[in-house]
């Protein structure tokens, strides 16, 4: 291969990448934007019962919601897998690190 | 293929542009800082600016993939706005828009002795990403002291600082980041008066995800052999100590552009949306072109 020909696979290497992944880059933000959402436990309440009645055990929240989340430390992983939210109402204004 | 002298409308820009770049990083700067209060911290940036910064519109994508390593979780969104931006433009967000960037080029702007650290350290960016971005996370959870941002200078210095300081305005108990936090900041205090950008050169790990796709982005560093006499300005001109000719998108570029100030035109951005006529080579110089 000479090295015009070089260039010019290095040219269509380029086009080629991008070609494949623009497409995969678009599709993982639609789908984590709009359609990507995960099972939180609510936080467990040490309030009184009937505020533990009123709060849902569980909620779905979709990922820009996660990544709010994720930003001030509002979620953990259990040993058991399940992930919960560390906080009810308000939630922190800033990273616990 | 037809002989062009001229300079076509990319390399006219950014010819135009590059004396301009620390406009550009100020521009960006308003943008990342939140001068309207919007707190979209849903949506996260391309740059490395902490989200507990009370100045952060978005959300830092490092944070936010090491938060959903601890969790378990696949970020689509994260990897999604990081393969787009690097697939369009490889490095030169770190070159043109990251705000700790921008520091680091401002202080580096201090007449003191630089020095270049060697070049494998480079590597190390991608030690911190595959370590404290994600493997500790996942395996060890956000509480473990290598966690990124439980170390994190970006954080220590626009995050826990202003803090600090609103705390102790406020006249309540001040909460001082860890002992690792703080000796890492203040090497990098230190650091980054006698070393150009060593955050971004060393340890960045965003840099590092950007970096991988600077050989395979739609725009490009483009040498033209035929036109370089050697003089080996762009070894000057480039602040990485990274010789363009041989590697002009060498994996620790951040593609600032400053070495395409070489007068021989021989550097030149390049894009994959040129036109094929566009193109400037002469017959002779089409066989030498180099972009890897």
């Amino acid at each position: 291969m000479n090295s015009k020909s070089q260039s010019g696979w290095v040219l269509n290497k380029r086009l080629v990448f991008s070609v494949l992944l623009v497409p995969v880059a678009l599709a993982a933000l639609i789908y984590g934007t709009i359609f990507h959402s995960t099972t939180i436990l609510a936080k467990q309440s040490d309030e009184t019962e009937d505020q533990q009645v009123a709060e849902p055990a569980s909620m779905k929240l979709r990922e820009p919601t996660i990544i709010r989340d994720a930003t001030v430390g509002g979620l953990v992983r259990l040993d058991s897998g399940a992930i919960r939210r560390t906080y009810s109402g308000k939630p922190p204004s800033a990273c616990p690190t | 293929m037809v002989a062009m002298t001229t300079k076509n409308k990319l390399q006219s820009f950014t010819s135009r542009i590059v004396p301009f770049r620390i406009w550009v990083q100020s521009a960006f700067l308003l943008i990342w800082l939140d001068p309207l209060g919007w707190r979209f911290h849903s949506i996260c940036s391309p740059v490395f600016h902490c989200y507990s910064c009370p100045l952060a519109t978005f959300a830092c994508p490092i944070g936010v993939l090491a938060g959903f390593s601890a969790l378990h979780l696949f970020p689509f969104i994260v990897i999604g706005t990081l393969v787009l931006i690097g697939i369009l433009l490889g490095s030169i967000v770190c070159g043109w828009a990251c705000p700790f960037g921008f520091l680091q080029d401002l202080v580096a702007k201090v007449p003191t002795p630089k020095f270049d650290p060697p070049g494998w350290t480079g590597n190390l960016r991608y030690v911190v990403l595959i370590g404290t971005v994600i493997a500790v996370p996942y395996f060890f959870g956000e509480g473990h002291w290598l966690f990124i941002c439980r170390f994190c200078p970006a954080g220590a210095l626009e995050a826990a600082v202003p803090n600090m300081v609103g705390r102790a305005v406020a006249g309540q108990k001040i909460v001082w980041p860890n002992a690792l936090k703080l000796a890492i900041l203040v090497l990098f205090l230190i650091s980054i008066f006698f070393v150009k950008r060593p955050w971004c050169r060393v340890l960045c790990p965003l840099g590092a995800i950007f970096s991988l796709f600077n050989r395979v982005s739609a725009f490009f560093l483009r040498f033209d052999a035929d036109k370089c006499n050697s003089c080996e300005r762009c070894h000057k001109l480039c602040e990485y100590g990274i010789e363009p000719e041989k590697s002009p998108n060498d994996l620790r570029c951040v593609r600032c552009l400053e070495c395409t100030g070489c007068s021989t035109g021989a550097l030149t951005l390049g894009g994959i949306f040129e036109r094929r006529e566009e193109i400037s080579v002469s017959p002779k110089s089409a066989s030498s072109h180099t972009e890897l």
